[in-house]
């Protein structure tokens, strides 16, 4: 009988062994993994700064809103401040990239930096890595006559939620990470 | 009187002697001729004898040789016709002279066979050339040039050069080709350069003419992020006319190609990027 049950122990525990060799992945692929994620979050970086400036043809930026979007997972939000107000604002964020496209100024320039890991990409129990990346982003608006009317400096936090997911192409299974944002906080917003 | 007598006398003897030399003059002339005639007949017997022996060697060499070209064959062949072999009529060398003229006839025979065969061979060339999907316009062109220095003179050949000349144009009218992973790159890096001028038109138009060389804007890309032996991690997988926008947006290229993947046209139909470290 003690035997019997030793057998099962060995048996359970080789079955549920392959799960923990998948979970333990080597530093190199974590640190792939890693800038994956900075990577999605210097693409939205870059996205913004297109879809904000005024010279970016109508087509084009709705086309960048699409790409931007897909970034994210479906319902995150992206949180305004202003130097103006004490509030912050939540957006669902294709209404903030719209918003952002329409802004009442003659020219937008807005550059993100710092764009580091606050804390590292840590595996949950259904496999997902979440991990928080922040920000700093410089906002600049001018007026044809006034020259430079409003700027200020947002440190943001972003949360980054990455899976290994698997699909057939050309007849391959392919095994990804597929990488997407989550809501974006503003941390704090100053003058510079 | 008497003196008149001797006179006659003397000139009688002096005519005679003089006819006699003249006699023996003309018989050793005649006999010297005629020691030359046999010796030049005999030199060029001989001379014709070396020739067949010679004519014989060197035909007998072309038809073994299976390394010299068409061009030598010929040249070879013409130089032992030259020799008229037919004229200066030898009985005695005549079974010798029929040997030589039949060896001719099988080394024309082998140059007809060896041509026929180059003809075969630069056709099957040019049907590759024509059906070779990823040769670019210049390797085209210096493919071509090697073919046509072989100067065949056969009309299929010659109407399957025209063919590949025209393709070769059309391809310089396309602006290339992506024939290589490197082409591939070239043509992204062209397109970061050109969004970095900030010119959205020109940059379109770029895109636009990359994409003809896919099966269509949907062709999958994937971009490997990670690869350890059997592990292969792949970033999300994308499209190229997603992709070739989002070198246009980010204006910069991070990645470089790693395989191409054609259908049976030559367009290409899944592209594989490796990222940079």
């Amino acid at each position: 009988m003690k035997k019997s049950i030793i057998l099962l122990g060995i048996i359970l525990l080789a079955s549920i062994m392959p799960t923990f060799a998948q979970d333990d992945i080597s530093p190199e692929r974590k640190q792939a993994i890693d800038s994956l994620a900075l990577e999605k979050v210097r693409d939205l970086s870059r996205y913004i700064s297109i879809i904000g400036n005024k010279e970016t043809p109508w087509s084009e930026a709705n086309r960048v809103i699409d790409r931007a979007t897909e970034l994210f997972m479906p319902g995150s939000k992206m949180a305004v401040s202003t130097l103006h107000s004490s509030t912050v604002q939540y957006h669902e964020v294709r209404e903030y990239f719209n918003r952002l496209m329409r802004l009442n100024y003659d020219r937008v320039e807005i550059e993100w930096y710092n764009i580091e890991y606050v804390s590292d990409l840590v595996r949950q129990p259904d496999g997902t890595y979440v991990g928080v990346i922040t920000i700093f982003q410089r906002f600049q608006a001018y007026d044809i006559e006034q020259g430079l009317v409003y700027q200020d400096v947002t440190k943001k936090d972003i949360t980054v939620y990455v899976k290994r997911k698997e699909t057939q192409i050309g007849g391959r299974l392919i095994g990804f990470w597929d990488v997407l944002l989550g809501d974006i906080r503003v941390k704090e917003t100053t003058k510079q | 009187m008497k003196k008149q007598e001797n006179v006659f006398v003397l000139n009688h003897k002096l005519r005679k002697a003089l006819n006699m030399a003249a006699i023996l003059a003309l018989a050793v002339f005649m006999s010297g001729s005629l020691t030359s005639c046999n010796g030049s007949k005999k030199m060029a017997k001989k001379e014709l004898e070396n020739r067949v022996e010679v004519a014989k060697q060197r035909l007998t060499a072309i038809l073994d040789s299976e390394t010299i070209s068409i061009e030598d064959m010929e040249h070879e062949l013409n130089e032992i016709k030259s020799w008229n072999f037919d004229t200066p009529k030898v009985r005695k060398l005549q079974p010798q002279i029929d040997e030589v003229k039949e060896l001719m006839k099988q080394v024309d025979q082998k140059i007809g066979k060896v041509k026929k065969q180059q003809i075969e061979e630069v056709k099957i060339r040019l049907y590759g050339l024509l059906n070779n999907k990823t040769m670019g316009a210049d390797d085209l062109e210096r493919e071509l040039n090697e073919i046509k220095a072989l100067n065949i003179k056969d009309s299929e050949v010659n109407k399957l050069i025209k063919q590949v000349e025209d393709r070769i144009k059309e391809l310089r009218e396309d602006g290339g080709i992506i024939a290589t992973n490197a082409d591939m790159d070239a043509y992204f890096n062209q397109v970061v350069a050109l969004a970095k001028t900030g010119n959205v038109e020109t940059t379109n138009m770029k895109i636009k003419d990359i994409l003809k060389f896919f099966t269509s804007p949907d062709a999958p890309l994937l971009i490997i992020v990670y690869k350890d032996n059997d592990i292969v991690d792949y970033d999300k997988p994308t499209t190229i006319g997603t992709y070739l926008n989002y070198l246009k947006d980010q204006k910069t290229n991070n990645n470089t190609t790693h395989s191409i993947e054609r259908d049976n046209y030559g367009k290409i139909k899944l592209v594989e990027l490796l990222k940079n470290k």
